[in-house]
């Protein structure tokens, strides 16, 4: 197959500023291909696919040089209109690109936006639902949908303007990992089977290695590494270099692959099953378990007592919660979207009043507190960073808490100043938060409950929409806090996060607790995981899966060690 | 909307949008045309059995009904004392039920009560017209209407339909910035009024930031999927009349005519 995208000799900066977002890229893609380009936020990946579709310098202005040839289209001099019926591009927030009132009506916008009829709409629209399997969502309405339903719609709505290729900028990012299968699944059925060109913008690599044809690794606005995914991934130093996360398969293929246990590296878990399955173990292993569980007579900071709660009053959304958190403990909740995590966190905080059963914090009821009051005490950090930060500038927004709480000036100044040591914000002190990363904006998020120097702090999905360097930060800053004696407790669906820093899980299905234990006790309890639809780490998958390993294994390091001594 | 939609099996939600939309209307027309108690109980009546024949959550606007009480018994009582019953033709509108002070002075008139009364009634039938509209024809389907108007370009049905859609999401948005300011410590409801105003002054930066980006992302995403080409269609779903929608649709055009009709011979009126 021939080339379909070619990207010659291309630099881009945005109107008003002289920094190249884009330096000197020359890519050629050719028909059919599955690419991901990856790397660290800021690299230049979205601006790279925006000039695909002709949206820079159409729509996003600026000074963009080389030649971008597109399906034997020049994409800088041709209207997006044109471009569109070659390009779709799907986006990161499902909820900025559905237009319908109806799943129905949200597809047939592209098709209707090129000139066709309704009969002709229609046929777009069948076929697009059948050939992505969503067929029954056609009458609802798209903001009801869950969210790998509404990304599923938005993909939907793409392909029915039959396009040769479809970018796909991080569509996965805002999604629990149901909805992320359902998109993932997608994307390779639209290319293995209806052969789309595919342009993936990820950082999570570890499903998509699976698919992919080609791996292009942007940095500062250049190609950092380019080729076939074994032989970029073959390169982990330059990859660590830069603070990418390597699929957990091909970190431990090529610790295996080193001492010759394999001839190449495997790429899937499945592959290294497959192979490992088929040595010897010489050895029993035996186990040397650590308890890392909190002793029991720390103090009982957190006291959850048959907890009920029902948002519409017609079925419980909790269902008798009962549970006690200690001093310092560093816990994750986790379990599917609609699980109750986040109803079961914002009781602890007193945003959500419960219908039944009790709740303490340090030994004192809270129904009659208000949530201004618990805040000395439990600190709540949002998803979304964006609705909670109010002020004009970084310092200020960290002030907002302790001023609230009426703490005197020295003592702001204070911890202001640490906290700003603390979070990595110290030089944008005086910048519009605006202005800062997304990345930059959670820090700034949690600093500004850190201020407030609550015992508890809880942080829903820190770690959602960033890149793994950004994630390992806000974790690492989350382990200091711990490490000082604050409790941590967290909701996310990252189990490779769960697993290096969490000291405790918490499994939630339908509003129930159904585990409760370290990650090495929970992640053995398969069929409760799969009901809560929580799949462990590729490492515990691949470990459970070959007979001689033991099956609580939850990180590579500990594999390897495991399996040298078995195998040897 | 007061009520949301719901896909029901019931006749109303069977019925042709614009059959729904049209009896709204006469309604309106109606409420605006009537000021005879009796004319106006009568439509208010039907519309009880329509809702009840549409399944219709009557307690969704409970709520609304005990709200607007005391505005309506505030009508009734100032048009009671002080309407001009010289405008109306029936013949007991200036029987004198009694007087507000001594000397037969500040008198309260039974046409005054009645057209007060028939006033509240017809803010209570358009409140209940609608909301039965609102609740058993989708909003698609209400676009779908306005979208076969000569005036709705396709560039308005877009700004009307994102508008209608995001309500709920800009909703979402207050309540979450509020929530995030309860736990920096804010005390939204404690103070008197005016600082609990002043308080919520920290949200506007956000939000409207916020809609701004949204915007934005929204039109990126618009142009990708061609918006902004010189296409007139609109993509306007074609309307299906069964005989019943027909016969309906008919009946309510004949009884249009037939009120306004009426109307210029004195009927409805007080």
């Amino acid at each position: 197959m021939g080339n379909i995208i070619s990207w010659k000799n291309v630099s881009f900066n945005y109107e008003g500023t002289k920094r190249k977002v884009l330096k000197n890229i020359n890519i050629d893609i050719n028909e059919g291909e599955f690419v991901v380009i990856t790397g660290p936020t800021g690299a230049g990946k979205t601006t790279l696919c925006e000039t695909l579709n002709g949206v820079i310098p159409n729509f996003i202005k600026g000074e963009l040089s080389g030649e971008i040839i597109v399906d034997g289209l020049n994409a800088k001099s041709t209207p997006v209109y044109k471009m569109a019926s070659k390009v779709g591009m799907v986006f990161q927030d499902p909820d900025t690109q559905l237009f319908g009132m109806t799943v129905e009506e949200d597809i047939a916008f592209g098709p209707a936006n090129l000139g066709l009829t309704y009969e002709q709409c229609m046929e777009r629209v069948v076929k697009s639902m059948e050939d992505l399997n969503i067929k029954a969502l056609r009458d609802r309405k798209p903001f009801e949908l869950s969210g790998g339903q509404k990304q599923s719609v938005s993909i939907g709505g793409v392909y029915a303007m039959l396009p040769k290729i479809i970018v796909f900028d991080e569509p996965t990012s805002m999604l629990d990992p149901i909805g992320k299968e359902r998109v993932f699944s997608i994307i390779k059925d639209i290319n293995k089977k209806y052969g789309i060109t595919i342009v993936l913008v990820e950082h999570e690599m570890s499903e998509i290695v699976k698919y992919a044809d080609k791996v292009i690794v942007m940095n500062e606005g250049e190609i950092y590494l380019s080729g076939e995914v074994e032989e970029v991934f073959r390169q982990v130093d330059k990859l660590n270099e830069l603070g990418l996360e390597i699929p957990q398969s091909i970190e431990l293929s090529l610790k295996l692959k080193k001492d010759n246990y394999l001839g190449r590296v495997l790429l899937t878990p499945e592959e290294i099953i497959d192979v490992c399955s088929k040595f010897k173990p010489k050895a029993e292993f035996k186990s040397k378990e650590q308890s890392i569980l909190i002793e029991n007579e720390k103090e009982t900071i957190i006291e959850v007592t048959n907890l009920r709660h029902s948002y519409l009053g017609d079925h419980d959304d909790l269902k008798g919660v009962n549970l006690s958190i200690k001093k310092g403990e560093f816990v994750a909740i986790i379990g599917q979207n609609g699980a109750g995590k986040t109803t079961l966190a914002r009781h602890i905080i007193g945003l959500l009043k419960p219908n039944e059963g009790k709740l303490k914090v340090r030994g004192k009821e809270i129904a009659d507190k208000s949530v201004a009051e618990l805040s000395r005490e439990v600190g709540y950090v949002f998803q979304n960073p964006d609705e909670q930060i109010f002020t004009d500038s970084v310092e200020d927004e960290l002030k907002f808490g302790p001023t609230n709480l009426g703490e005197d000036r020295d003592y702001i100044k204070n911890i202001v100043d640490e906290v700003l040591q603390d979070v990595g914000l110290d030089k944008y002190r005086k910048v519009w938060p605006k202005y800062l990363s997304k990345g930059e904006r959670q820090r700034l998020a949690m600093g500004s409950i850190i201020t407030m120097n609550p015992d508890v702090v809880i942080v829903d999905e820190p770690t959602t929409g960033q890149d793994w360097r950004e994630t390992l930060w806000i974790m690492d800053l989350l382990k200091k806090l711990n490490d000082k004696g604050k409790t941590i407790i967290i909701i996310t669906h990252n189990m490779e996060i769960v697993n290096r820093y969490c000291n405790r899980v918490l499994v939630m299905l339908k509003g129930e607790l159904i585990l409760d234990g370290t990650p090495k006790e929970v992640f053995t309890h398969e069929d409760e995981l799969k009901k809560a639809y929580v799949r462990p780490t590729d490492i515990t998958y691949i470990a459970k899966n070959i007979d001689y390993m033991p099956d609580n294994i939850i990180s590579v390091d500990e594999f390897y060690q495991v399996f040298k001594e078995i195998v040897m | 909307m007061l009520v949301d939609y719901r896909k029901c099996d019931t006749p109303l939600h069977k019925t042709n949008p614009k059959v729904i939309l049209l009896g709204t209307f006469i309604v309106v027309i109606a409420s605006i045309l009537w000021t005879h108690p009796v004319y106006c109980m009568a439509i208010f009546a039907a519309l009880i059995l329509l809702g009840k024949l549409a399944k219709f959550p009557w307690q969704q606007i409970k709520w609304f009904f005990s709200v607007i009480i005391i505005p309506v018994v505030f009508i009734i009582i100032i048009q009671g004392f002080t309407l001009d019953t010289s405008l109306l033709n029936a013949s007991y509108k200036d029987h004198i039920l009694f007087y507000l002070l001594p000397n037969e002075r500040v008198p309260f008139k039974l046409g005054g009560l009645l057209y007060g009364f028939a006033a509240s009634l017809k803010i209570y039938m358009v409140v209940v017209a609608v909301a039965i509209l609102g609740y058993t024809v989708s909003p698609s389907d209400i676009i779908q209407l306005i979208s076969r108007a000569p005036f709705a370009s396709r560039q308005f049905i877009f700004i009307f339909s994102t508008a209608w859609k995001f309500i709920p999401v800009i909703k979402k948005q207050i309540t979450h910035l509020l929530d995030a300011q309860k736990t920096r410590g804010m005390e939204l409801e404690k103070g008197k009024l005016s600082e609990r105003v002043k308080k919520l002054v920290p949200i506007v930066t956000p939000l409207l930031s916020n809609s701004l980006e949204t915007g934005d992302q929204i039109a990126l995403a618009m142009e990708s999927r061609a918006f902004g080409t010189k296409t007139k269609n609109k993509f306007i779903k074609p309307l299906t009349f069964s005989l019943t929608d027909k016969i309906i649709y008919i009946l309510l055009l004949i009884s249009l005519v037939l009120l306004i009709y009426t109307y210029t011979l004195g009927y409805g009126v007080l």
